[in-house]
């Protein structure tokens, strides 16, 4: 190395506080979401092939095998793909959702940066995900369209990430609370329960439909 | 119909930009400032590979795994950083980047994703370390806001290919050392531009 008369010969841990996020002693923290710096990050572990029955023990944010990763745009839903070793950005404004890990559209004013590593060895599969942290008006959104016509059914905003998980799942419960709300009002369809992506939150109503979407 | 103050033209929407991929295997891709990011992915082989070093204090820092394990790191702000094997110069931004350095059955894959804060990054120092003391030598600040990021990459090597041409520039202030070309930094390889 060029500059090995200056290099730095102490451990980095001495110098650099959880300079690794993916060192054991960093990564469970970003088993939600966790503001670092300028962006949130997020590091899911695929641990699993399909859906956890309610009750069994899981991370809080699982992601089953199964998932597939959805957006909306001028041609309505796409499928995106979740290729190994690549970068997935998916921009701002843009719904998406995963299925069976949360039950609404997130739509926020922030790009995100998805890339799936396969497992290696005793390591599973994971995911990480990178998201500005956003300020002043930027805001995330819970969404529900309708399965069958994209009608927008219900919304809600949050404008402070601190609160992500408690805005999501109040989001959530408003939605489930009135069947209304599930029933499109252009083509009669109604709609499934919504979860939220916390899933020890889940009702058994909305473990259902965490099996169903 | 209901209006809400819209009424579309004649024209075709705009489509809007939803989503896009970059393959870490693919070589081609380079730099890519498209949204909220800049990013620029690579393949090496081991004994090639490309590596973050952090310059702390005087020291440099080699921002990798003895086991050659997978690091997923944060590059503060206003911390002065070098890609070992792609950058020919030292960068220090005013926003955060993400760097990731994985193995995988073809070899190692990198990953550099500069941003998060809206505006940012505005502005990048470029500069190099002297090996001998750490000082840093040949400060330039560079804008990226009014530019571009591109615009500030190119501006970033024609000042490297200016340090290169001239030792004077690459001597340093404190210990006097010349600092050597920054071929040394790069083994061949060159920064790939493209928007």
């Amino acid at each position: 190395m060029l500059y090995q008369d200056i290099a730095l010969t102490t451990p980095l841990e001495d110098t650099l506080d959880q300079w690794n996020l993916l060192a054991d002693d960093a990564i469970r923290q970003f088993f939600g979401f966790k503001g670092t710096g300028d962006n949130i990050i997020g590091i899911r572990n695929i641990e699993r092939a399909t859906v956890a029955q309610l009750g069994e023990k899981t991370v809080p944010v699982a992601l089953p095998a199964i998932r597939k990763n959805y957006e909306i745009g001028p041609q309505g839903v796409v499928e995106v793909p979740r290729i190994p070793y690549s970068a997935h950005v998916t921009r701002a404004g843009t719904p998406h959702r995963t299925q069976h890990v949360f039950g609404y559209w997130h739509i926020n004013d922030k790009d995100e940066i998805i890339i799936p590593l396969p497992p290696d060895g005793d390591r599973p599969g994971r995911v990480l995900i990178i998201m500005g942290m956003p300020a002043g008006n930027e805001t995330d959104r819970f969404a529900w369209y309708c399965d069958k016509c994209l009608t927008l059914l219900f919304m809600r905003e949050s404008t402070n990430f601190d609160k992500f998980w408690a805005a999501e799942l109040a989001a959530v419960r408003d939605y489930n609370a009135d069947p209304e709300h599930q029933i499109c009002p252009t083509c009669g369809h109604h709609n499934p329960l919504a979860y939220s992506g916390m899933q020890q939150a889940d009702r058994p109503e909305e473990r259902e439909a965490r099996f169903l979407w | 119909m209901v209006n809400r103050g819209y009424l579309p033209s004649a024209a075709a929407v705009p489509t809007p930009d939803m989503s896009f991929v970059r393959l870490f295997g693919d070589a081609s891709l380079g730099w890519q400032h498209r949204g909220q990011y800049a990013i620029w992915t690579g393949t090496s082989a081991q004994e090639s590979r490309y590596r973050l070093l952090e310059r702390i204090g005087q020291k440099v820092a080699c921002l990798e795994l003895a086991d050659g394990g997978p690091v997923f790191h944060r590059i503060g702000r206003g911390t002065p950083f070098t890609i070992e094997n792609m950058m020919g110069y030292w960068l220090t931004l005013d926003s955060d980047a993400m760097w990731l350095d994985t193995p995988s059955e073809a070899g190692r894959y990198a990953l550099l994703a500069i941003g998060g804060a809206a505006g940012k990054p505005a502005t990048a120092t470029v500069d190099w370390t002297c090996p001998s003391c750490g000082t840093a030598i040949g400060s330039r600040t560079v804008p990226i806001a009014t530019a571009g990021f591109v615009a500030m990459l190119k501006t970033a090597e024609a000042a490297a290919a200016a340090f290169d041409a001239d030792a004077q520039s690459r001597r340093c202030g404190a210990c006097e050392m010349v600092h050597p070309p920054t071929t040394a930094m790069r083994s061949g390889r060159h920064l790939q531009g493209g928007a």
